[in-house]
Formats: structure tokens, C-alpha cells, sequence
């Protein structure tokens, strides 16, 4: 496991506290974001990582989004 | 009267399709590596009625035609109408028939799906761009797999279809509370139609939007919590009926092709459906996928990726944010088709990349245990879920901001015009523009560029079909896309027909004097060494090499047992002496004549027969043709030749008679026409019929 990993992990435990799907979704976006000047560069490892994070940050975020709804 | 401000977009638009699209409406072939010149003299006339066998298929020695009889109807049965009945060139068929539909369909299509589904009409424009000028549908129409897009051009449509019957079905308080059946059995059967449609055109497609439909339908259920009765009752009626009428379309090929009870795909060997092709043909990532990006993006060149182009990630960024403005959203419904949207960008994002990773296990496990999954050995198609949710999704979300920023007084200039909104707008079409670039800027290749096939093509067409009888060409390396070809003449190509893709081994098995026999035992008559006009055969480095062609052409000019033809220019053509017929016999004594009456039907004289007198059918092996008259029949055995084995009759009497070669699949091609046209006439008998009840 990379240190990237380690750290985005941290982030998806802390935000799987707070369940908040606007801050999955917002964490989500910001990965990349953060991921363009990456692949800019070309630090591939890295950007790639982002964007699997991501993905699984935006999925989560529909996820409780929809839950909200059935339960609204 | 509306101001000219008001047409400014739907000009700038069309002036953007015409500049990426120039190629398409002006004179010239339209040629890709999948969409190869069809000659006049190549098209079988018989074929405006379908047949179960293709002898132009199965890499030139024919194969069972019955499971990709699909696309017969959209296909073949125009081209052959066209071109042979009517005598329309083929530039003008491939554009009427093709290009200038799909072009027609996707906007349409695309603009309907994003108004129903409450995208202003201002930003509808927006969906028809991104649905098609995005790089992975371009890459697909200048790849020339228009068939293919035509499919993904009505699949807008077909979704909204699935979308607005389920919401009626909602809207209906209990199941049988369904009072105006009428309007249950006019959406049942738009749908059946819609899907058998799709059909025709890629049957892949319906897997991709049943995917898109049974996750809308999954979420239908869980938002509005319907009970298991319901469920039931709901997919029993969206589905179940219009797959009947599906099924029912379609059982033309869908029965002789169950009937001959072998796995088409599997026979293909496993370059077709071991997991291994499906991780070789995973070329896409996901930040390709995501980014709606096509991995060859934009030179096209099969196998070539790229590195990522970061400026694509702004798509899904855009696309996501919609899901910023879900709390604001009033309207039940409409926060209902942006959840639903984003969830099909991802699940398509996730299918595209196949079987990269992150778990690209579970795409592997879904092409080996889900019923019909083998059908996507290319993942590339499930890009099509991401474009349809970005071509809602982005001008949802720009619609949002821009009126966010408009909303924001603080920022807005006075002026009419220099305005933040206006700005953002400005950004975003020339983000739009640089992203796409490659198409304007005329620097795509295959369908995007008109090409002229070269004259020698021309003259070795005009050699070969003047030739009534039956005999094949061998193409080395392989066949070129201008090549001739047609049911008398099939070609041949020596790699796939060697199974060597090492030019260097394939050389080297043609030089061996076994394969004289072998080429003659299977009715080869010509071999031919393309001339590489599109610089895609003799490469070195991906580069066309001139060297490379010439040192082939030097070495095939060696082999002993070949003498070239002169006077087809950069088209080497060699014949070879003593190619045996269509029907042939080992034994010298038997007379053998014959008459082609279609691709599934031969008669035969037989002169001189002695009972176990084998006959060769020069076709690959098959056991359900059969050679039969009043009084025996002979099912086909098979005939080895070391490599593709062929068909051998073996006489069960001595003397002369009359023997009918069948290819028995196509009494269930018969039998599936008069239920599929019976079932075509009953579907629109019954739509017109309700219609003027109403």
C-alpha cells in the first residue's frame, strides 16, 4: 500500500463518519481536480490513484444521495 | 419576431457538425478500417432474402451466416436493393444509407431524450454536441462502424421509450388499475418495435440499454417503494411483452441459429471469447472512461493509446456537479433523472474499462457467467451509458451555474453582454472547441477523410469477377479493405486462414510445397500481395514501409509453384495452376457437375458414381449440409485438410444421378421469416388499429 492510499483511505473513513453525500461528492471533484495537473505532468501513479478514489467518492455520494430520497 | 441573437447558437452549431462532418458531404469514398469499398459486382442479388450460410465469411471458406442475420435488414438488404436493382453508386448509397441517418438520428435523438427528460431547449443543442462530437463516437464513425453507430444514435430515443413507460406505469395507482389498456399496449408495442430496431442495427446495444433500463426501473422501485407484487407485475409488463414482441421480430435468425445448437461466438476460437481477448481488448482506463475519451483518441490506430489528456477530466467534473444542485431540486422527478443519469455514468465508466483495473475481476467473472456478456469482448461499447448521462448531466450542470451567476447581481457588469454568465459561457465553448479540435481541424483520419481507390483495384475487380467459375483469392499478408470479393470469388486471408501473424512464418509456411495442395484442395486460384494504398499492412514502427512491401513481393516471386499475372500495377497477383473446383473428387473417374442456385442450395450430376466415391464441397466444415435426392441422403463428413477442414459427401450407390447439396438451417430461416413477418404485420396492424380508436 502507498502512501497515497493510506491517506485517501483516511479521507474515506473520516467522511464515511459524517455520511454527508455533498462532501463525498465534493471530495470526489476535488480528486479531480487535483488529478489534471497530474496527468499534466505525467505523475501517473498518483493521478491514477485520484482517480479510482474518485470514482468510489462520487459512487458513495449517489448512493446516499438515493438513500436520502427513500427515506425523504 | 425573434431577435438574430436568438439563432446565433443553432448556426454556430451547424457550422461545427458540417466542419467535423466535411468529409460526409463532400464527393470521394468514405473508407475505415472497418468499413471496406462494396463492389457492384460483389453483391449477390439472391440476397435481398436472407440465407443461413455466407460463403464470403469464416475467413473466405464460408461459415453459418444465421447468427449475425441481424443486421440483414439494415444492411444488406438496402445495399443489395440499391446498388444491384437500382444501380446507385456506392458513394451516394453509404451516405444515404449510413452516414447521413446516423447523423440525422443522433441529434434528433439525443435533443428529444434531453427535453423530455427537462434540459432547457437553449442548452438541448449541448446534449446533441456531446452525444455526437465526443471522441469515443467519433472515433467509432471514422473507425467506419457506422452500423454500430447508428445503434448508439437511437439509443436516446429508446431510453426515453423505457422511461416514459415506466412512468406511466407509476403514475397508475395499482397495476390493474391500468384502465385505458389501449395506451398499456401502445407503449408495449413501441417499445417491442424500438427494441427490435436496435436489434437490427447491433445487437450488443440492447444489452447496453437494457442495463441503462433496469437501473432506472431499480431505482424506481426503491424511491417509491413499490411492493414485490408490484415489482413483479411492472417487470412482467415492461418487459416481459416487449421482449416477446423482440423475440418474436427477430426469430428469423434467433431460431436456426438456436436450432444449429453451436455457440457462434465460441466457435470463433478463443482470440473471440477467452478472458485473455477481453484483457487484450481492454485498452480504455478509467480516467480514459470517465473522461469520456477514447483511448486512440485521435489518430485511431487499432492498439495505439495515449497518455491521458488532462484537459478531458473538466467532463466529468461538470457532469458530476449536477449532483450539487439534488437539494435545491423541487421537482421529484427531476431530481430522480439526475441521480439516475450520474449512476449510469458510472456504471458505464466502470463497464468501459473492461478489464482494467480497479477490479477488472468483476468484468472478467461477468464474461464468463452472465448470459450474453461474452458479446463484449471490446468493453468500448459500454461508453455509449456515458454518453447519454454527460449529454444530460453537463448542460444540466452549466445550465445551473449560469444561472447561478446570473443570479448573483454583485457579479454581474452592467453591460448586456460582458456579464459573468456570458463569460463562463465563453470559457466553456472554448474548452468545448479545443477539446474537439482534432475534428474541426480536418486532423482526424478513416471516414473523416475522403479517399479514391487506387485503379489497379479496379482492374483486378474487373479480371476476377468476369471469371464465371468458382475460385478464391489468398491475400498475404491479408486482404486489403479495397479488395475484391463476392460469393464466387471469396477472399482469402492468409494469416487468419494460416493463423500466423508473423509475416516472416507466413512466408515461410506459403514456401513449403505441401501448402501448393493444401491452397488447390480449397479452390485457391489467385494469391495476391495488396497494394498497401492506406498504409496499413507493411508497417514498421506503425508506419507504412515501402521496404517492407517490396521485400514480401521478392520473396513471394521465389515460391517455385507460383507465376505471376503483370498488369495490375502494385498489386502483385500470382496464379496457381491446377486450383481444384467447388465440388471436387479424389477419384479421377467421377464426373461432377454442378449449378449454383444460392448460397444454401446446389444441384449436382453425378456421372459415373461408384458407391464410397467421396466428393469435396470446397466449403468449411458444416454437418448439417446434406446431399439428398428421392431416394437417399448423405449428411456432409469431415473432409481434414491439416488446417480448415472442408465438406466431403460420400456416394452410397454406383451410377448417374441428381444430388440437391442443402444447407438444412435454412428451413428454420424459412419458417422464422413467415413468423417474423407475420408478427411485423400483426405489431403495426395493431398500433394502426389503435391509433384510430382513439
Amino acid at each position: 500500500m502507498k502512501p497515497q492510499d493510506i491517506v485517501l483511505i483516511i479521507i474515506l473513513t473520516f467522511l464515511t463518519w459524517k455520511k454527508n453525500p455533498k462532501y463525498f461528492l465534493l471530495s470526489g471533484l476535488s480528486l479531480y481536480s487535483l488529478a489534471i495537473p497530474l496527468f499534466y505532468f505525467q505523475i501517473f501513479f498518483t493521478a491514477e490513484r485520484l482517480i479510482w478514489y474518485g470514482f468510489l467518492f462520487l459512487l458513495i455520494s449517489v448512493i446516499i444521495f438515493i438513500v436520502d430520497e427513500t427515506k425523504g | 419576431m425573434k431577435k438574430i441573437t436568438y439563432y446565433v447558437p443553432y448556426i454556430f452549431f451547424i457550422v461545427l457538425t458540417l466542419l467535423a462532418f466535411k468529409s460526409w458531404f463532400s464527393p470521394g469514398i468514405l473508407s475505415g478500417s472497418d468499413l471496406n469499398i462494396v463492389y457492384k459486382s460483389s453483391l449477390d442479388l439472391e440476397k435481398l432474402y436472407p440465407f443461413a450460410w455466407d460463403l464470403k465469411r469464416g475467413v473466405g471458406l464460408g461459415e453459418i451466416y444465421a447468427p449475425f442475420l441481424w443486421n440483414y435488414l439494415t444492411q444488406w438488404f438496402p445495399v443489395n436493393l440499391l446498388s444491384g436493382y437500382l444501380g446507385t453508386k456506392w458513394t451516394i448509397i453509404q451516405r444515404i444509407l449510413f452516414f447521413y441517418p446516423y447523423l440525422a438520428v443522433a441529434l434528433v435523438s439525443s435533443s428529444y431524450l434531453a427535453g423530455k427528460i427537462g434540459i432547457s431547449k437553449k442548452y438541448t443543442l449541448l446534449s446533441s454536441g456531446i452525444f455526437i462530437l465526443n471522441p469515443y463516437v467519433l472515433m467509432l464513425v471514422g473507425g467506419g462502424q457506422i452500423i454500430v453507430a447508428l445503434a448508439y444514435a437511437i439509443a436516446p430515443f429508446i431510453l426515453w421509450r423505457f422511461i416514459s413507460f415506466i412512468n406511466f406505469i407509476n403514475e397508475q395507482k395499482e397495476v390493474a388499475a391500468i384502465k385505458n389498456i389501449s395506451i398499456y399496449v401502445s407503449y408495449t408495442i413501441l417499445l417491442g418495435i424500438a427494441f427490435s430496431v436496435l436489434g437490427l442495427m447491433d445487437i450488443r446495444f440492447i444489452f447496453v440499454i437494457l442495463v441503462g433500463m433496469l437501473l432506472y426501473l431499480f431505482l424506481q422501485l426503491i424511491l417509491y417503494r413499490i411492493s414485490v407484487l408490484k415489482i413483479s407485475s411492472i417487470i412482467g409488463l415492461v418487459l416481459l411483452l416487449p421482449g416477446l414482441i423482440t423475440v418474436l421480430l427477430h426469430v428469423f435468425w434467433l431460431l436456426p441459429t438456436l436450432m444449429h445448437g453451436e455457440n457462434s461466438i465460441g466457435n470463433l476460437g478463443t482470440a473471440y471469447s477467452s478472458a485473455d481477448a477481453v484483457k487484450f481488448f481492454s485498452f480504455a482506463r478509467l480516467e480514459n472512461t470517465i473522461s469520456l475519451l477514447h483511448p486512440n483518441w485521435p489518430e485511431n490506430i487499432f492498439g495505439k493509446t495515449y497518455f491521458m489528456r488532462a484537459e478531458f477530466l473538466i467532463l466529468p467534473i461538470l457532469a458530476y456537479s449536477s449532483l450539487l444542485f439534488i437539494p435545491k431540486i423541487k421537482v421529484q422527478k427531476t431530481k430522480n433523472y439526475i441521480l439516475f443519469f450520474s449512476l449510469l455514468g458510472l456504471i458505464g465508466a466502470f463497464l468501459a474499462k473492461g478489464a482494467n483495473e480497479p477490479l477488472g475481476i468483476i468484468y472478467l467473472w461477468m464474461f464468463e457467467h452472465v448470459p450474453g456478456f461474452n458479446m463484449f469482448r471490446d468493453s468500448t461499447k459500454w461508453y455509449t451509458l456515458v454518453a447519454l448521462s454527460y449529454s444530460i448531466l453537463i448542460p444540466y450542470s452549466i445550465s445551473k451555474i449560469y444561472n447561478w451567476l446570473e443570479s448573483k447581481n454583485k457579479f454581474t457588469f452592467k453591460s448586456k453582454f460582458f456579464s459573468l454568465q456570458n463569460l463562463f459561457i465563453l470559457l466553456l465553448t472554448s474548452y468545448f472547441l479545443l477539446l474537439i479540435s482534432p475534428a474541426l481541424l480536418g486532423q482526424l483520419g478513416g471516414t473523416f477523410k475522403t479517399t479514391s481507390v487506387p485503379a489497379e483495384y479496379f482492374r483486378l475487380e474487373k479480371y476476377i469477377s468476369n471469371q464465371s467459375e468458382f475460385s478464391r483469392t489468398l491475400w498475404i499478408p491479408t486482404v486489403q479493405r479495397f479488395g475484391y470479393y463476392s460469393s464466387n470469388h471469396p477472399a482469402v486471408s492468409a494469416q487468419d486462414y494460416f493463423k500466423l501473424y508473423d509475416q516472416k512464418i507466413l512466408l515461410k509456411e506459403l514456401s513449403k510445397n505441401e501448402t501448393e495442395e493444401l491452397l488447390q484442395h480449397a479452390s485457391i486460384k489467385y494469391i495476391i500481395v495488396p497494394f498497401d494504398s492506406e498504409g496499413e499492412i507493411f508497417l514498421e514502427d506503425r508506419e507504412y514501409s515501402e521496404d517492407k512491401y517490396t521485400e514480401f513481393v521478392d520473396q513471394v516471386n521465389e515460391i517455385s509453384w507460383l507465376s505471376e499475372i503483370e498488369g495490375f500495377g502494385n498489386i502483385k497477383v500470382f496464379e496457381l495452376s491446377n486450383s481444384k473446383d467447388h465440388f471436387w473428387s479424389p477419384e479421377e473417374d467421377l464426373g461432377i457437375k454442378y449449378e449454383y442456385i444460392n448460397p444454401v442450395t446446389y444441384k449436382m450430376n453425378i456421372a459415373d458414381g461408384e458407391k464410397g466415391d467421396q466428393i469435396v464441397f470446397a466449403e468449411s466444415f458444416d454437418d448439417k449440409w446434406v446431399a439428398s435426392n428421392s431416394d437417399f441422403i448423405i449428411q456432409s463428413s469431415e473432409y481434414e485438410t491439416g488446417l480448415i477442414s472442408l465438406n466431403s459427401f460420400t456416394l452410397p450407390a454406383d451410377g448417374d444421378y441428381e444430388l440437391e447439396v442443402y444447407y438444412e438451417p435454412q428451413k428454420w430461416v424459412d419458417i422464422g421469416v413467415v413468423i417474423s413477418t407475420a408478427s411485423i404485420i400483426i405489431v403495426f396492424g395493431s398500433l394502426i388499429y389503435l391509433k384510430f380508436k382513439k
